[in-house]
């Protein structure tokens, strides 16, 4: 079957939305259980555990890659199915 | 004219940084001068609230759209600046720690949980919240799944913003007194008259404003903080480790004992951290943000970059300062006036986002209402400064009244918005088949079965353990129950003690599957979720105008020239 524009165009949306609720649970649920072993580790000068600096400070700055990187991939859907905003 | 062109915000933010960090400079000059250390202090703190009044003010207008979003036409980078001055707010109150604040640090991990609530906000909802050209979250409610669900989401939105006013207005009221010795009565008063004057005159327009001075104030202000105690012999760690605990005895945040909660622990708040996720991507005051802008590219855009300010701003922030009047100075007054503005800007986009929506959806929406303003003409009467008015009055009064600490409150709402807002919001812009029957549905009991946790494990936690199932919580990190529910309720004074009062060992200390009272959300997602889907799915599809409004939803600009039928 055809899809229509706007049909394609939701397809696509709803995949790369589908990817990015993927990565959110991997960084948010996976990554500090990954990262909990790492607390045994001590950051000299700030004496604070390894896995709570990955939790905090790590996660943020990925979560802000992975906007970024959602942000021009939907642009660039939006431009394949000539949508986009100016 | 407007303040909220792009190349406008650009100098408010520009101008706000240079003439606050130029104010230090020359107070930093002063105090070596010997002048009193209170005056510096008082001086640190009134002129860039000074000049957020003088925003509040040079934004006065009175057209509709520029009250409600700003005219909708904000850039990106600076909506995101503006709602990561807002985050500010949050973080404060629940603790959430900077760099130099981990050894002093004993929560869960605060910081992941509100930036994550970012990216659920930009992917799932925020884009389409704007595409939707509705003014209020309510009525993006409501132009799906119509009149009820609209009014349902008018009073979520009600009881989770008056809470979270309460909860700023209250620890801003102690803040205010800690630095500046001044009677809590005249603080509060100020708060009120600051807060009203920020949006008052200029609505959105003005809380936008005043919130891009703010951020920058808030960033030159940490790290002028961060250089003078990198000077101290103390070295940088010692304000949060010392700060923490003085600050818990004045603000009321959560007494950081200098015990770091591991990651292993996550797991333990794993649920509250899900609750502020999804509590930050649904409450309508950090949705506001992408209503500013001009459309769903910019959306995304102001969400991306929010997270890079609020990233910035958390790197340099002291976590929880030390607010402590008799060593009153340049410093404190930084940490005062840090303090003050991440509240000022919580409340003033909190005020706006409730009075709009009463005005908005329950004013002048409900027919009955409606007509005898419409009798009047084409000036139909707007009823927005005076609802923010009484809201902000009513706040400061409840901020006097409540006995409860501002965290927990802030839990609260974050959990009661995310149970009441949350899956109506996603499924209604993700599943065609959510039906109007099913979201009322969904939102009743989400936020019902939340409230009466809430209410039955802090004031009935009698009838909690006898009745409810419920069993005392355990702690943390030793894994024991915190009281011995057994022993208590074997107290015939205890067992008497019905509502229970404050001192009452059981109150709040009870829930199913060791969930913290202030975690309700997550049974209230839980709830709420599947009672949407199962309604929906039990009674009939919606029409297929509501199908073709979706559609349109999703493509960019599809709703543009649309006007909704409630409007």
């Amino acid at each position: 079957m055809q899809l229509s524009n706007a049909q394609a165009h939701g397809v696509r949306t709803r995949k790369l939305m589908g990817a990015m609720l993927a990565l959110w649970a991997l960084l948010s649920i996976g990554l500090p259980l990954l990262a909990a072993p790492l607390d045994a580790i001590s950051i000299p000068y700030f004496d604070a555990p390894l896995g709570l600096f990955v939790t905090e400070q790590v996660v943020p700055i990925l979560f802000l890659v992975m906007l970024l990187v959602f942000a021009r991939r939907q642009d660039g859907i939006d431009r394949d199915h000539f949508l986009l905003e100016c | 004219m407007a303040l909220t062109a792009p190349h406008r915000l650009g100098r408010i933010a520009a101008g706000a940084a240079l003439a606050f960090a130029l104010c230090i400079l020359a107070l930093a000059l002063l105090e070596g001068a010997g002048v009193g250390g209170q005056l510096v202090a008082w001086m640190t703190i009134a002129v860039p609230f000074a000049l957020y009044a003088g925003l509040g003010l040079a934004s006065s207008t009175s057209d509709s759209a520029e009250l409600a979003t700003a005219g909708s036409r904000v850039a990106g980078a600076f909506a995101g600046m503006a709602a990561a001055a807002q985050w500010s707010a949050a973080a404060f109150i629940l603790g959430a720690p900077a760099a130099p604040a981990f050894a002093a640090y004993g929560g869960p991990p605060m910081l992941m949980a509100l930036t994550g609530g970012y990216v659920l906000a930009a992917v799932l909802i925020a884009p389409f919240l704007r595409n939707s050209c509705a003014r209020t979250l309510p009525e993006f409610l409501g132009a799906r799944y119509g009149g009820l669900v609209r009014l349902l989401a008018v009073a979520v939105l009600t009881v989770c913003a008056l809470l979270l006013l309460t909860a700023f207005i209250k620890a801003a009221v102690a803040a205010a007194a800690g630095t500046l010795p001044f009677p809590e009565k005249i603080a509060r008063a100020a708060m009120l008259a600051m807060l009203i004057v920020c949006v008052l005159p200029g609505g959105m327009a003005g809380v936008t404003a005043t919130q891009v001075a703010e951020y920058a104030v808030l960033l030159v202000g940490a790290l002028a903080a961060l250089l003078m105690s990198a000077d101290a012999p103390q070295g940088v760690p010692v304000i949060a480790a010392h700060g923490g605990i003085a600050a818990s005895e004045t603000v009321g945040l959560s007494p950081a004992a200098g015990v770091a909660l591991p990651a292993a622990e996550l797991f333990d708040n794993g649920e509250l951290m899900l609750c502020l996720m999804t509590g930050t991507a649904s409450l309508p005051h950090m949705l506001i943000h992408s209503m500013i802008t001009r459309g769903m590219r910019q959306a995304r855009a102001s969400a991306t970059w929010s997270l890079l300010f609020v990233i910035m701003l958390a790197m340099v922030l002291p976590a929880q300062a030390t607010l402590a009047p008799d060593n009153a100075g340049l410093f404190s007054g930084l940490l005062g006036v840090i303090f003050l503005s991440a509240m000022l800007a919580g409340t003033s986009a909190l005020l706006l986002t409730l009075a709009s929506s009463l005005d908005h959806d329950l004013w002048r929406a409900l027919p009955a209402w409606r007509a005898p303003t419409e009798a009047v003409g084409a000036r139909r009467m707007s009823g927005l400064r005076p609802l923010m008015l009484i809201a902000a009055v009513l706040a400061a009064y409840a901020a006097q009244k409540q006995a409860l600490e501002p965290r927990i409150m802030l839990a609260c709402a974050f959990s009661l918005s995310a149970a009441g807002l949350f899956p109506a919001l996603v499924l209604g812009i993700w599943w065609r088949r959510a039906s109007a029957a099913g979201a009322a549905a969904g939102m009743v009991a989400g936020f019902a079965l939340c409230v009466l946790y809430l209410v039955v494990s802090r004031y009935f936690p009698q009838a909690a353990i006898r009745l409810f199932g419920m069993s005392a919580l355990l702690d943390p990190i030793s894994g024991r129950a915190l009281v011995d529910a057994q022993r208590v309720l074997a107290d015939p004074g205890w067992l008497a003690d019905v509502p229970a009062s404050a001192a009452n060992p059981l109150a709040g200390n009870v829930g199913w599957l060791n969930i913290d009272p202030a975690a309700c959300g997550i049974l209230g997602l839980a709830a709420g979720f599947a009672t949407l889907i199962v309604v929906s799915l039990l009674g009939r599809a919606p029409p297929a105008e509501s199908r073709a409004w979706l559609e349109a939803l999703h493509a960019p600009g599809g709703l543009s020239g649309r006007d909704s039928p409630e409007r």
